[in-house]
């Protein structure tokens, strides 16, 4: 588990430790006459005498030492079991105790608003349509962090299978296109085919939609969003462009920061994950994202995408803009 | 609704739950037993044999995935398709259920769409 020290590691080196001391005293005391044939006189027997129990005394100090140190350690393994075991149970409790409410909550809405307990008045189909969004906030707030987790405690997995980036910028763009028609935003999709790459599918739709969420969400009326999707050598390269309000330079450093500070400006509603969960699902894909930003003028959000996994990418890359941002 | 519709045993700790998917399946035509653990799932599926089982993951007794096994090892329910609800959204957990030997698997919450073609779907794999 990163951050926590390795135990293993310690423990053989407390096992060595142990080992030498063994050899240096065992060493120590064959000088020591056993069978009395050696000539010696009183007083030096005395004073090797002396330094035999001192060096047997300073071993078995040692040995205690050792043995309080193991335990120490055993101890703090036990309570990182127990951490372990306290996150995996925070995992289940947030996927399943927080969804299964939620399950009732959204299916008998969904039945009201198909009309089985009677025809609903439009102020009524209103109310509970609102009910309905916030309620899919919430399940998407719960996925968001549980996703947060998981990739924190190295659980993080992607479903991989063929993806067409630019089949599913256009889904993502169709899904966002009423939304931004409504708030006089021009939404433009500038799309190149491209060949298909080994990715996650639908973990890939949720990094353009998370973009370009936040790209509408930050771009006032008369505005222009455009994604892009195009090539760069062995790249795949998606753009979401926004004429919007920009990024304070302050901020910018951190705005793939989970719950970071500049998150309650710059992204005022939503889990505020969006950005950070886009990143960790871009680089389990092996590739990056960087930002670009004008305040007041608009920010420019660029992913690539590598085509082929080859080993030794990561260090023959060139230096991201990202790196330089974290 | 009795006679030559299809028997769909729907077991679900969680009695809103439950109900909720009961009451989708009945407006599609399904005879519905209801099983509040898994060991009345069990028992039901022995007694009646449905055509199909929707699961809970997540039941006392003996989980989904203990019903599923038990299912799968014996000759007269072995071929009932099973389709699993699950609460848990891991891959690993669903993973877990395919390999216990349930045919599908619709996450919760379910869009009742999406739950009418899995059984639809489960239900026409016996049919062919």
């Amino acid at each position: 588990m990163e951050g926590l020290p390795d135990l293993s590691g310690r423990q053989q080196s407390a096992r060595r430790i142990e080992r030498s001391a063994v050899e240096r005293v065992s060493a120590e005391v064959r000088v020591v006459p056993v069978g009395a044939t050696v000539i010696m006189d009183e007083e030096t027997w005395r004073a090797r005498e002396h330094e035999r129990l001192r060096l047997v005394a300073e071993l078995e100090a040692a040995l205690a030492e050792l043995a309080s140190v193991r335990g120490r350690l055993a101890e703090r393994e036990r309570e990182l079991q127990e951490i372990r075991r306290l996150e995996d149970r925070f995992l289940s409790l947030m996927s399943y105790e927080l969804r299964t409410p939620l399950t009732s909550i959204l299916g008998y809405l969904q039945l009201v608003l198909e009309g089985e307990g009677g025809l609903l008045s439009g102020e009524q189909e209103r109310f509970l349509g609102i009910v309905e969004r916030n309620s899919l906030r919430l399940l998407q707030l719960i996925g968001d962090l549980l996703l947060v987790i998981q990739i924190e405690s190295g659980a993080f997995e992607l479903t991989k299978g063929p993806v067409d980036l630019a089949h599913s910028a256009e889904k993502v763009v169709d899904r966002w296109a009423e939304h931004a028609m409504e708030r006089g935003v021009e939404l433009v999709l500038d799309a190149t085919p491209l060949p298909l790459f080994l990715g996650d599918r639908a973990r890939i739709a949720q990094v353009i939609d998370n973009l370009l969420s936040n790209a509408l969400k930050f771009t006032p009326e008369g505005g222009l969003v455009t994604v892009s999707v195009g090539l760069a050598g062995d790249r795949a390269i998606l753009q979401v462009r926004d004429t919007g309000i920009g990024i304070a330079e302050d901020e910018l450093a951190r705005v793939f920061e989970r719950f970071s500070p500049a998150k309650t400006t710059f992204i005022e509603s939503g889990s505020g994950l969006g950005l950070a969960i886009s990143k960790a699902i871009v680089e389990a894909h092996e590739g990056s994202i960087a930002v670009e930003t004008k305040e007041g003028t608009g920010t420019t959000f660029t992913v690539e995408l590598p085509f082929h996994r080859r080993r030794g990418r990561d260090s023959a890359r060139q230096p991201q803009n990202m790196e330089e941002l974290r | 609704m009795t006679g030559d519709n299809p028997v769909v045993l729907v077991a679900d700790d969680d009695e809103d739950i439950l109900t909720l998917v009961a009451f989708r399946l009945e407006r599609e035509g399904y005879e519905i037993l209801r099983a509040r653990n898994g060991e009345e799932a069990l028992e039901l599926a022995r007694r009646r044999t449905p055509s199909l089982a929707v699961l809970d993951v997540t039941m006392p007794k003996l989980d989904g995935l203990a019903v599923t096994r038990a299912l799968r090892a014996s000759h007269a329910t072995r071929n009932i398709p099973i389709i699993l609800l699950t609460a848990r959204a891991q891959e690993a957990d669903l993973h877990r259920g395919l390999g216990a030997g349930a045919d599908d698997y619709v996450r919760k919450p379910f869009s009742p769409h999406d739950l009418r073609l899995r059984v639809e779907a489960a239900l026409g794999k016996v049919a062919a």
